[in-house]
């Protein structure tokens, strides 16, 4: 898988062949010469003891044992390992530890990377597994260690996680992070802690996307403050932001720092399903924890699936939303009319000016969120734009204080309460089970079995999701139909994502689809033909209350190859509704296409539900379509019961 | 899943590298600073923006500690710690905005700092003074930190 990987690893071979051989020549070499006593009876316990078999040591080395596998590091950067053979032996490699920890000689000349700088949390777990005299460590000025200590001031965990940004189904998959709360329990001053992968400055798309996923860069923990993540993910990314809190002790958050220090500059191959950015943050938590077992996916760690594990532990001891930057925007706009909306939207464009809400005949209160309104959408106006110029930047700066002084005349406070949707934890999980039993035509009865991996589609509870958003990948379905005991392949699809985003006052976003999948279709004269197609649309959406309305026009291509020997492409669209309750959905939709070319002709349909959510992860929907394909008609009505994991 | 990974990606492939460190010093440690450094980017070729919303990658491979005050001409005064003069450098905007609204985060973030008993009264004596706290488009932080520590 990993090409560029393995020449790497070649060489690792050759150097580590190399001192093998030179510690075969010297079994005592000079490397641990100076290592005290004290240091190798300890090492001699620790052997005895066995305790590199234990659940911690492999917690700090990142030691895992996959099926099949022999146990060995995900870490894959040597300068992590203190033994030559350190990434797959915890015997040695705890060994080395050890008797690093108790050798004043190394990097004399800099305490600062001395291991007992260096491996914080190997040094603090040693001392206490092993009742270790902290006196008899070397005496070693960790200067760099210290400040950073007192800058981040670890006092608690809270579990960040950006979400989805509805224009971008893509997103779905998520990030998560971790904040590291301070004394002050103060979040913009607070440091926030995510995993992610190094990539170089010369980058082909297609060689990041294949690396990306399979392995071939480094991915490393980075730290920075809090203000700056918030303003990476809500304002230029319009994500809103949930946050976690975490019942982490002061002294397990201490443990978690410990162990991230260790791996500051340490590499590990970033692989985008597993061993990603909420695998690595698992791997961090349990530093802190290490009698929780979190970092056990194989196949895959998907972020949305971390956060309900960290509430399902329950670790979790409060939930904070932070909206995004278009969210504040349609929040401020409601409630005012659309001649107050066009007043703010003009000031903040710089047609009129921030005096001209001084003077409007609105209330004091109504003033207020004027102002505020044009405050944000002025921001709102160079966050969006794709470069500043000089000019621009000098005419933001000054646009900008002469409106905040004209809001801050008013001595009223604002108030900008948002309500919160749901929270992430309260979605379904993301791989979907179907199981159904239906008529055709009120005369074929047959029972269907479906399988759907991530993460959540138009039919599904909006529960903890940004409704009506859509990316799902592979489907399919598979139905026996017990009157005639034919088996057939319904609908198969190999990706399909849309984004729904509504149009309002203050946003106005285009909705799009794309659908690569399949269907069995019935063609003049009464045969079916498995009919792949892609269909892509472009439409827009509009949402009042609970209540979703979109209309898309699309362009289909179908490959029937038994019917015709050419590709039909069909000109046509859509449009759907749908009502979301707390514990119910019904939509509703219908569609119609021209095949222009390929000579089959026309289609339309329809189709309604009404989905009951029963708990979090099951579901039971009773659905309704009628089709009428190429002039052959078809009813189906089926009960479904859905089953998340 | 991080297009900001994008933003800074680019300012690296499209621009020399001192790009950033350039523009911090034409900019100054004001109001817009933090939105100019990251807004004025390249445009993302549409396979790297689309891309970016779900892969995950980052430059620096280091913890951040900068401060934002490396680089700002400033001088405090000794009863504004450095933690206050940081935290209004890398809070400019927000803190602007905060202060005209009479509430917000950076606000309550300041009143933890300067140890304030009433936030809420904190904050409308500092609206109160916006006009002192921000005189003109180009008041730089230093400047504002002292006066706010001036009006706890």
């Amino acid at each position: 898988m990993d090409i560029s990987g393995s020449s790497l690893r070649n060489s690792n071979i050759l150097i580590f062949a190399a001192i093998f051989f030179i510690f075969a020549l010297f079994p005592y070499a000079p490397a641990f010469a100076a290592v005290s006593e004290y240091g190798m009876k300890a090492a001699e316990r620790a052997a005895e003891e066995e305790i590199y078999n234990e659940r911690e040591w492999h917690i700090l080395m990142h030691y895992k044992k996959f099926p099949l596998r022999p146990m060995e590091s995900l870490v894959d950067d040597e300068k992590f390992f203190l033994s030559p053979t350190g990434k797959t032996d915890p015997k040695s490699e705890l060994d080395a530890t050890i008797k690093a920890l108790f050798d004043p000689d190394i990097s004399k000349d800099d305490d600062n990377k001395h291991p007992v700088c260096r491996y914080s949390g190997r040094r603090e777990w040693l001392i206490e597994r092993l009742n270790l005299d902290r006196s008899k460590l070397p005496a070693k000025n960790c200067s760099e260690y210290d400040k950073f200590l007192k800058d981040i001031d670890p006092a608690s965990v809270t579990l960040i996680f950006p979400f989805m940004y509805i224009n971008k189904p893509a997103s779905m998959f998520g990030h998560t992070m971790l904040r590291i709360n301070n004394g002050k329990n103060d979040p913009l001053t607070s440091y926030s802690v995510t995993f992610a992968a190094n990539t170089p400055n010369d980058i082909n798309p297609f060689d990041y996307i294949f690396k990306g996923m399979f392995g071939g860069y480094y991915g490393y923990y980075n730290v920075k403050k809090y203000s700056t993540t918030i303003f990476e993910y809500g304002n230029i990314e319009k994500r809103d932001i949930w946050e976690y809190d975490l019942n982490f002790t002061k002294e397990e958050t201490v443990r978690l720092y410990n162990h991230l220090w260790e791996m500051q500059d340490i590499g590990s191959d970033y692989y985008f399903f597993n061993e990603n950015c909420s695998y690595n943050l698992l791997l961090l938590l349990e530093s802190g924890r290490p009698q929780a077992e979190l970092a056990v996916s194989v196949i895959w760690e998907a972020p949305p699936d971390t956060v309900k594990l960290i509430y399902e532990k329950g670790f979790v001891t409060d939930i904070k939303y932070r909206a995004s930057h278009t969210k504040i925007l349609e929040n401020l706009s409601r409630g005012l009319s659309g001649k107050a909306i066009k007043l703010a939207q003009d000031v903040a464009l710089g047609k009129r000016s921030p005096a001209d809400i001084t003077n409007s005949e609105y209330s004091d209160e109504k003033k207020v969120a004027v102002f505020d309104l044009a405050i944000e959408s002025l921001r709102f106006e160079f966050l969006k734009k794709q470069s500043l110029t000089e000019e621009e930047f000098t005419r933001y700066k000054e646009a900008t204080i002469a409106l905040l002084g004209e809001r801050a005349k008013i001595r009223l406070r604002s108030k900008n309460k948002i309500k919160e949707p749901d929270p992430p934890n309260e979605g379904h999980d993301i791989t979907r089970i179907k199981l159904g039993a239906g008529v055709k035509n009120y005369k074929e009865i047959y029972t269907e079995i479906g399988f759907r991996t991530g993460f959540h589609g138009l039919d599904d509870m909006d529960n903890g999701y940004v409704p009506n958003s859509q990316l799902t990948g592979f489907e399919a379905n598979l139905r026996y139909n017990i009157s005639t005991g034919e088996v057939t392949v319904p609908s198969a699809a190999l990706i399909s994502f849309g984004s729904y985003s509504p149009i309002s006052r203050m946003v106005h976003a285009v909705s799009y689809r794309i659908d690569i999948a399949g269907e069995q279709k019935e063609f003049t004269g009464g045969k079916e033909y498995w009919t792949p197609y892609i269909r892509s649309g472009l439409g827009a959406t509009f949402n009042y209350g609970a209540l979703y309305f979109y209309i898309m026009a699309d362009v289909d291509f179908s490959f029937a190859s038994g019917y015709s020997s050419f590709a039909g492409i069909g000109l046509g669209g859509d449009a759907g509704l749908s009502y979301g309750f707390k514990h119910a959905k019904i939509t509703a939709s219908g569609y119609y296409r021209n095949y222009v070319l390929g000579g089959f002709g026309e289609e339309i349909g329809a189709a309604g539900s009404v989905i009951f959510r029963i708990t979090r992860n099951n579901a039971l929907e009773l659905a309704y379509s009628y089709k009428n394909h190429w002039k052959i008609q078809s009813e189906e009505l089926s009960l479904n019961w859905r089953f998340y994991f | 899943m991080k297009k900001v990974f994008i933003v800074f990606m680019l300012l690296l492939v499209a621009a020399p590298a001192s790009f950033a460190g350039v523009l911090r010093n034409n900019v100054g440690c004001g109001v817009g600073t933090l939105i100019f450094e990251t807004v004025g980017r390249p445009n993302a070729g549409w396979i790297l923006q689309l891309t970016a919303s779900w892969t995950n990658g980052a430059l620096s491979n280091t913890f951040s500690m900068t401060t934002g005050t490396v680089n700002c001409q400033g001088t405090i005064h000794d009863v504004v710690s450095t933690e206050v003069y940081e935290f209004v450098t890398a809070n400019m905007d927000n803190l602007a905005r905060d202060i005209a609204m009479g509430q917000g985060d950076t606000i309550d973030s300041l009143g933890k700092m300067l140890a304030v008993e009433d936030v809420d009264a904190f904050g409308s004596v500092l609206q109160a003074n916006f006009g002192d706290i921000f005189p003109d488009a180009d008041v730089q932080s230093d400047y504002v930190a002292n006066k706010i520590v001036s009006l706890s």
